[in-house]
């Protein structure tokens, strides 16, 4: 029997490559293969999971099957995809520019830079196949020398059939289901997310169309970027808000949906995404989306949301104004964001396309 | 919304409709001066551009006008004159024109330098600003430190006014003689002994398991296995035995789901309580037979099973099959003596700590008790810097499993 394995840096729940690497695990044990995810950080416990150490005792064949996803710098990962002798395929997740972490910190700047020279050598080796989430990743790619003809997009497994169908956290509803209109984003704080631009959005919408207005920011806070969270927090004390802006921090699959419940608008305007999960977590929960549109945003969000080409504060929340006052935009944007993600990210939809690309290898 | 082209249309629209609002807006809040609220990198004017304009006006002069919509013998007269007066008037103003060049480049190198300072005094301020958080992490560590020490205080005086309370009971026994203290009193007295090590756990758990968060951390692998079991509702609540700390409680809690625990350390139920979460204080056998039968969604015990002798362990597994309901759900985790170090060493770390269990006799005793599906998961191997990585050979993959592999295991079984 063929063995596949899937190798990533990291594997816990509730992160976008994760759930990922977890979709296409479901998905390749049920073609008959013996499938394991091999990991350097485990988190999660299961029989298929093991060390990225204990790999060349399961790739021994040259038509084994390698899958490799790339988010980060990895030396262990790079030294696998290296030395054995077997079928490779890449699924590339995207590798934030060092810039945006500058001044923040240096740790990050690093790691950044090791995943874009890994990036590099990856790309030129020549493997199979490159996968990317969007259009965007897989131009990175090609950019940086792999064949186009050898590059696919395939957008990733997410969780979202089930947080549609997680229990809400009832004591976030009751907390935010009041007169006031919640503005959500989600996304873990760091500089290349733009929040100190939503802050300002939201601060001009506070000011000018509803003072009974809430900003909800759902995602994790990592202590390596305390100056950048220091900074954000320093915006959000200099603008009198600190009763309106809202830091969950990190956060479950049932307060996460708690808190879509609770949002009239789910806005982004961050710099650079590679895909961005939550976009059509808010697309198939309904929730009008407004976004800048930066990077892979315009291709994740297609018709299913507002596209801004600039980040002007001033349309933006003029935008979040006219979805909250409009009923009738506020349920088209809805329905219209539904569709997206039904027409294009459900999980079937993501198999089909997954397993008819690396299919021939299988 | 028949189709995407209709709804491409929509929003469209939309985006139209909210530009020219956001441009009424723009213009009303500028009427009212409000724009100063905005942050200044947001306002576009660049004043590169100003000096550019102002360097190309400083510069006319120097062409002749081409004349074109006058004849020619009048554009040559013309030309001629004007180059004249060029030439008069150079004379005069190239001083002025070079003065103003000169401002200019001033000026230019002026907002060069005031911009260079911008930077560094944003870089200083980044830098400072670092400084002050990570003082402000130093300080909110010292704080929970602080905070350690003081609940480590509490304990001790709880202790210690139990100490106490059971000399106090024996000096009154001295002092009356033993044969005049009612027999229930002495029965009372004698079962408090058993609590004498209460504090003394509480220390041990504080200083050889573990902190409250890398538990809580550890833990978390379990949740998927309660969720699937459908334990924790409302009808098939959770008992945690043995519930110490009350991490996973805690963790349990946070998920939403229904649980209880259950301790025999009073100094762990106040600390428990202290946290918000549900506990009772007893004995696990007395409290489970208590219980009615097919009540529960699923009894978990961390580092429990292996405080008891056998017999103990047997009834206790007959009490929690006969209060589970069908498919509920059982887990035990113990250390795993089938990691060398573990059995040999860490195990005995804890004094309380009865005899070593293998995942092997953990499965067939359960499955010999009536569980089902049971499941030995190896679980908290040691980190990978513990490991031997000088070669790929076959004996240091063994040393290796033996040595560095999991310290604890999980058995897991099922009610049929």
């Amino acid at each position: 029997m063929k063995h596949i394995a899937i190798c990533t840096p990291e594997i816990s729940y509730g992160d976008a490559v994760s759930n990922d690497v977890l979709g296409m695990l479901n998905t390749l044990d049920k073609q008959n293969l013996e499938v394991c995810i091999f990991a350097e950080n485990i988190f999660v416990s299961d029989r298929t999971i093991k060390s990225i150490d204990c790999i060349s005792n399961f790739i021994k064949d040259s038509e084994d099957v390698i899958i490799y996803h790339l988010s980060t710098g990895w030396y262990k990962g790079l030294d696998v995809l290296t030395s054995l002798n077997c079928k490779k395929i890449i699924k590339y997740h995207n590798i934030t520019p060092p810039d945006y972490f500058y001044g923040f910190s240096q740790d990050h700047v690093e790691t950044c830079k090791v995943g874009i020279e890994q990036l590099s050598i990856i790309a030129n080796l020549d493997l199979e196949m490159y996968l990317s989430d969007s259009r965007f990743n897989m131009m990175g790619i090609i950019s940086k020398g792999a064949k186009a003809s050898k590059c696919f997009v395939v957008p990733p497994f997410n969780n979202i059939e089930r947080l549609r169908n997680t229990r809400p956290d009832f004591g976030i509803l009751n907390k935010y289901n009041d007169k006031k209109v919640n503005i959500l984003s989600v996304g873990r704080v760091a500089p290349n997310k733009g929040f100190a631009e939503l802050i300002d959005v939201f601060a001009l919408y506070h000011r000018f169309f509803n003072k009974e207005s809430r900003l909800i920011i759902a995602g994790n806070r990592n202590p390596w970027l305390s100056a950048y969270i220091c900074y954000l927090e320093d915006r959000v004390r200099s603008l009198n808000l600190e009763d309106s802006i809202i830091f969950t921090d990190k956060i479950n699959d049932e307060q996460l949906k708690s808190y879509y419940l609770v949002s009239r608008v789910f806005v982004l305007t961050s710099h650079h995404e590679g895909f961005c999960l939550p976009l059509i977590e808010a697309m198939s929960m309904k929730i009008p989306v407004i976004a800048y549109g930066s990077a892979a945003v315009p291709e994740t969000v297609g018709n299913g949301g507002i596209i801004w080409e600039d980040l002007d504060i001033n349309v933006i929340a003029t935008t979040m104004n006219e979805i909250v006052t409009s009923k009738d935009a506020y349920f088209f944007l809805g329905e219209a964001g539904w569709r997206e993600y039904r027409n294009n990210f459900t999980n079937k939809i993501v198999k089909e396309k997954f397993l008819s690309l690396i299919g021939k290898y299988l | 919304m028949d189709g995407s082209n209709d709804i491409k249309k929509y929003i469209e629209d939309l985006k139209k409709k909210i530009r020219k609002k956001a441009k009424a807006y723009s213009e009303s809040k500028t009427d009212k001066n409000n724009v100063t609220d905005l942050p200044l990198s947001l306002k576009k004017n660049n004043i590169y551009d100003y000096l550019d304009l102002a360097e190309k006006n400083a510069k006319i002069g120097i062409g002749v006008p081409s004349f074109s919509n006058l004849s020619v013998p009048k554009r040559i007269i013309y030309r001629w004159i004007t180059k004249f007066l060029f030439k008069v008037l150079k004379v005069i103003t190239i001083n002025q024109r070079q003065f103003n060049l000169s401002i200019l480049d001033t000026f230019r190198m002026s907002i060069d330098d005031y911009n260079g300072l911008k930077l560094r005094f944003a870089e200083s301020k980044t830098q400072f600003d670092t400084g002050i958080m990570e003082q402000k992490l130093r300080s909110k560590q010292q704080n929970l430190e602080t905070c350690e020490l003081r609940k480590t205080v509490d304990y001790l005086k709880y202790s210690l006014v139990q100490s106490e309370q059971r000399i106090n009971s024996i000096l009154e026994i001295i002092g009356k003689g033993a044969e005049k203290v009612s027999r229930n009193k002495l029965q009372n007295i004698t079962a408090e002994i058993n609590h004498n090590l209460d504090s003394f756990y509480v220390f041990l758990e504080d200083n050889l398991r573990g902190s409250r968060r890398e538990i809580k951390k550890r833990l978390q692998i379990y949740l998927p296995i309660i969720k699937k079991a459908n334990a924790g509702l409302k009808n098939s609540p959770i008992l945690d035995i043995g519930c110490g700390r009350g991490e996973w409680l805690e963790l349990l809690k946070d998920a939403g789901l229904n649980a209880r625990g259950l301790d025999f350390n009073r100094v762990m139920i106040k600390i428990c309580k202290e946290h918000g979460l549900d506990v009772v204080e007893g004995e696990v056998l007395s409290f489970l037979k208590g219980l009615p039968d097919n009540s529960l969604g699923a009894v978990t015990g961390f580092h429990f099973i292996e405080h008891f002798n056998f017999e103990f362990f047997i009834k206790l597994l007959e009490e929690i099959l006969r209060v589970l309901k069908p498919a509920g759900l059982l887990i035990f985790e113990t250390p795993n003596p089938g990691n060398i170090l573990v059995g040999s060493c860490n195990f005995y770390v804890d004094p309380t700590h009865n005899k070593p269990l293998p995942g092997p006799l953990i499965k067939l005793v359960l499955e010999s008790r009536g569980f089902s599906k049971v499941k030995i998961m190896p679980i908290n191997p040691y980190r990978d810097d513990f490991k031997i990585k000088d070669d790929d050979s076959e004996i240091s993959k063994r040393f290796n499993d033996h040595f560095y592999g999991p310290q604890d295991y999980a058995a897991v079984g099922y009610k049929i």
